[in-house]
């Protein structure tokens, strides 16, 4: 703002007349006087229970919700920095932890922090910071990551800071600031992830979970002593003094609650005023040309034999009965390089038959099926914004030549940009409006709600990813319906994962979040959903044999669900009227 | 000038309260988040009607049976006690001697960034100068911001009103480090025979060292100052449109009741019997002077605004002014020794001594040529040791 716009300024000084009279009629003896100077002090002084960098949060990247912001100054002000962040899934447990890191980063009281995440999540957490605080992270998934006692500010797979290769350093610093997301994955005191957290020294410590308790009981007991040793005293004590063994259930609840209320923080869904839109999904599967359906025979045929043969080759099997699926572009570029890379291949003929095959599809269904979607939402949405979603860069390229083609205004958005083009591009959306055409690198706290349409070209194989992309747009801050549309080859894995398994465990309409618990109870008992497809269908002897062997994978999915909404009801009833909330008056 | 506003922390407050109430002669038997004081019977205090009373640290200590005060940063208790404490004492006074700095000299910037290594130093006190630190309330206060308030020290010298940043920083550090005690010697003042210092001077002092506190917050009162001009604009912007859409209700309003006239002329002249003529007449005369009416409204806004609505703009910004008011609340008188320091220097086993003068607590005090070029020294015009001789980088 120009000088001459700005308010004037008008000073006055107040005459110090009335202070120059004490003066002249005597002094006091120093160690009063130094206390009226720090009594001054003091009531200059803003009473220290303000989080004082909430002006700084910018609010254009994330809208802070009154639950959040009451949660953050709880934990830093009445819990002395201690809390374990126990909101039900959805309610931006993160945001209120960003908030908390912030006004610590504010105040100078954040000189090491670490912050500990199931692998997965580590790299949407290191977004969400950078994005939404302004806070930077080193990630050990980053290149520039030199170690734990290299870095004051780490997000870690707390996998990695429990390895044998990074422990010691993990261990030998004195950290200002623990953080520990998912913190259920500590639950059992037996395990080396406890003990990892049990060891570390730290003054301050938010630990973020939406079920503090998993099986039983004593989940709750191990976390809370984590945080607060002594809380509930020895284990003993607190078997006695809370569970009825004969019963198994749970006594003085009262107590138990305004123990809890010391360290936990837990918000319901019910409780707070977020009003999460409807989501809209539509799923439109299409008969493959028969070039495209004897391209994708072939390569599966091509997988199970290759598979049966040398199963060391499973990645790449994997990879090239995704991409026949995605986009022949995609299958293309892996075909060639197996080629072109491994001169004694065993299967050089067939994947060159591979390649004539792709070679003779003259046009891609689901290309063309596309512009039906991105057509309607231009005559129907406002600046006819649609995100697509697709795991390949070839399937990607692909997508984006056909619509430039048709005249589409269109954003390309992949891995290989650095931040500042990320930001550019989602920016370039926003005003320019058209499709812009994402990878999975999108998942990194970036929000979208700006648009309400997407389409997952293709689909990835791990629930938790498709639960991401959604996330972009169907989040807190969305105002509109969301419309989410699959696009799928009929006859296709692509149709197994859709109805069999995404629409048994009702994928797209799960609750944000929600998803997580089932999977991590899945990932508890050592399956990983991936592999598990993947096995079932180069394993099956014959469609039908395919048809049982998800229908029961989606059984499996279906016990997983019912045990993590048990685990949900549990934590329900053992934090019913949970009102923690105390009164400052 | 030092910013020494802080923040209210459970734990400082429980530093000032256990010193404060020890200051006072008090008993205190701490038992967890409970204190239970006892003051000395000829104590009165203002913040408690009873010498024996307990106090709690947390609120949750607060529901008990028995009456407790609360100690917490927000509570009324602990204003009032605060309130009381910060008008007991506001004027105090110090001696800076060497026996404070603890024989811990302050070289100057051309030694610093110099090659020369400082082998030993000596102070030879002249004569006696006064200075004060006055510790400066700033409230900063606009309509569209909440009032900010900041204090900042500044140490002024009482005959020249110079600055002395040294002296303010040494003596902040000694009032906020709880139990720390200033080394305890006679400061000649008034009664005990010493001299007063003038008042006058003090006044002019203190006014001086309130302007100077300004200065230190000039960055946030500019933060202030953009966000209140900022509203004000917006404000405006807002009167601006609405003036807008009045014209265009206006120029509405009009448009409709021209037709209307003319619609009632048509019935003037087509009027079926003299009564219906005569009221035709009547409503077209009252709708003309609406008519009138709403024109001159219009005019009136189109002429405001054919100026910028200047009247208005003035009318807000004024509203929008900050306000700026200081009020020294504690001042302390510091004597310090002037004087002259010699630093024997050496560089690569040649040595020689230097001569500045110099004040306790304060450092250097005036500028020093360099005895060979006379040029002034300065941190980018160090001294250097050519053949024993001190001269400078410029030499």
């Amino acid at each position: 703002m120009e000088e001459q716009d700005l308010v004037d300024i008008e000073v006055t000084h107040d005459d110090p007349d009335n202070l120059v009279d004490s003066y002249s009629s005597g002094i006091a003896d120093f160690p009063f006087h130094r206390q009226t100077v720090v009594a001054n002090r003091l009531l200059a002084g803003q009473p220290d229970t303000e989080l004082r960098s909430l002006s700084r949060v910018d609010e254009e990247e994330v809208k802070l919700l009154e639950h959040q912001v009451d949660a953050a100054h709880r934990a830093l002000f009445e819990m002395d920095g201690k809390a374990l962040l126990a909101d039900e899934v959805g309610l931006g447990k993160t945001i209120e932890v960003g908030m908390i890191l912030k006004e610590m980063h504010y105040r100078e009281t954040d000189g090491s922090v670490l912050i500990l995440t199931p692998a997965q999540l580590a790299k949407q957490w290191q977004g969400e910071l950078r994005e939404k605080f302004g806070l930077e992270f080193v990630c050990n998934y980053d290149d520039e990551f030199r170690g734990f006692d290299a870095h004051d500010r780490i997000i870690a797979s707390i996998d990695t800071a429990k390895s044998e290769r990074h422990r010691p350093t993990v261990l030998a610093r004195e950290w200002d600031v623990l953080v520990m997301d998912e913190a259920h994955y500590v639950k059992n005191e037996e395990t080396d992830r406890y003990d990892l957290i049990e060891q570390l020294t730290y003054d301050y410590a938010f630990f973020l979970t939406a079920t503090p308790i998993q099986n039983e009981l004593t989940d709750l007991y191990n976390i809370v002593t984590l945080l607060r040793p002594g809380l509930f005293g020895s284990r003993d004590t607190f078997h006695q003094y809370f569970i009825d063994s004969s019963q198994d259930t749970l006594v003085n609840q009262n107590e138990l609650q305004r123990r809890l209320g010391q360290v936990m923080i837990r918000n319901r869904r019910e409780d707070t005023d977020i009003d999460f839109t409807d989501r809209i999904i539509e799923t439109r599967t299409f008969e493959p040309s028969t070039g495209e359906k004897d391209l994708y025979d072939a390569v599966t045929e091509y997988v199970r034999g290759a598979y049966s043969q040398d199963s060391g080759q499973k990645l790449v099997l994997m990879l090239l009965q995704k991409e026949v699926v995605s986009s022949p572009a995609a299958l293309e570029g892996t075909i060639r390089k197996q080629l072109d890379e491994q001169h004694e291949l065993t299967h050089r003929d067939e994947l060159e038959t591979i390649l004539d095959k792709i070679d003779a599809i003259e046009s891609v269904t689901k290309q063309d099926r596309l512009f039906d979607i991105v057509e309607e939402a231009r005559n129907h949405v406002e600046m006819g914004r649609v995100i697509v979603f697709t795991q390949f860069r070839a399937t990607q390229r692909q997508v984006l030549d056909g619509l430039d083609e048709q005249g589409y205004t269109t954003h390309a958005f992949h891995g290989g940009h650095s931040s500042q083009e990320k930001e550019e591009i989602v920016d370039r959306f926003r005003e320019e409006g058209g499709v812009l055409v994402s990878t999975d690198a999108m998942n990194e706290g970036r929000n979208l709600q700006f648009c309400n349409i997407m389409v997952n070209y293709d689909l990835p194989w791990n629930p938790m990813k498709v639960e991401q992309r959604i996330g972009r747009i169907h989040r807190i801050g969305q105002k509109r319906e969301v419309y989410v549309f699959n696009m799928g080859l009929k006859g296709t894995i692509e149709e197994y994962v859709l109805d069999r398994l995404y629409h048994k465990i009702d994928l797209f309409q799960q609750t944000v979040g929600e998803l997580s618990t089932i999977l991590t109870r899945m990932e508890d008992s050592g399956q990983s959903f991936e592999d598990e497809i993947f096995e079932r269908l180069v394993n099956a002897d014959s469609e039908v044999d395919l048809e049982n062997d998800f229908d029961s994978m989606a059984i499996d999915l279906g016990q997983q669900q019912e045990l993590s909404q048990k685990v949900k009801a549990f934590n329900n009833g053992v934090f019913e009227s949970f009102d923690l909330g105390t009164d400052d008056d | 000038m030092t910013d020494a506003t802080h923040p209210v922390t459970q734990s400082a407050l429980e530093a000032f309260a256990r010193e404060y109430l020890d200051n006072l002669g008090a008993t205190i038997r701490e038992d967890g988040n409970r204190w239970q004081v006892r003051l000395p019977s000829h104590v009165d205090v203002g913040f408690t009607d009873s010498h024996e009373f307990d106090m709690a640290l947390d609120s949750e200590q607060e529901g008990s049976e028995e009456p407790v005060h609360l100690l917490t940063p927000e509570s009324g208790f602990t204003q009032q006690l605060l309130d009381e404490a910060a008008a007991t004492a506001p004027v105090g006074h110090l001696a800076l001697t060497e026996a404070v700095t603890d024989g811990a000299y302050r070289y100057p910037s051309w030694i610093r960034e110099s090659d020369v290594s400082v082998d030993e130093a000596a102070f030879s006190p002249y004569y006696d100068r006064t200075a004060v630190c006055v510790f400066v309330r700033i409230d900063v206060e606009t309509v569209s911001e909440y009032q900010t308030q900041f204090l900042e020290a500044v140490t002024v010298d009482v005959e020249s009103t110079e600055q002395l940043p040294n002296v303010t920083e040494l003596l902040v550090t000694e009032f906020f480090t709880p139990g720390s005690e200033w080394p305890a010697e006679a400061v000649e003042v008034g009664d005990d025979g010493g001299e007063m210092t003038p008042t006058e001077k003090l006044n002019s002092a203190i006014t001086a060292a309130q302007k100077v506190a300004v200065e230190g917050v000039e960055e946030e009162i500019s933060e202030v100052r953009q966000s209140a001009s900022r509203a004000a604009e917006s404000e405006f912007e807002e009167y601006r449109q609405l003036q807008e859409q009045q014209i265009n209700e206006l120029q509405d309003d009009i448009s409709s009741l021209s037709t209307r006239l003319e619609k009632l002329s048509t019935k003037v002249d087509g009027a079926e019997s003299p009564k219906q003529r005569v009221e035709a007449l009547e409503k077209r005369k009252e709708l003309k002077t609406e008519k009138q009416d709403l024109e001159d409204e219009l005019k009136d806004i189109l002429q405001e605004k054919s100026r910028g609505y200047t009247q208005r703009k003035c009318e807000i910004d004024r509203r929008h002014a900050i306000k700026v008011s200081t009020r020294p609340k504690t001042f302390t008188i510091v004597r310090y020794e002037r004087g002259e320091i010699t630093l024997n220097v050496a560089r690569t086993g040649q040595r020689t001594s230097v001569r500045a003068p110099y004040a306790v607590g304060v450092g250097v005090t005036d500028d020093v040529q360099c005895e060979n070029c006379q040029k002034t020294l300065s941190s980018e015009n160090p001294i250097r040791v050519v053949s024993g001789e001190i001269c400078c980088q410029s030499c």
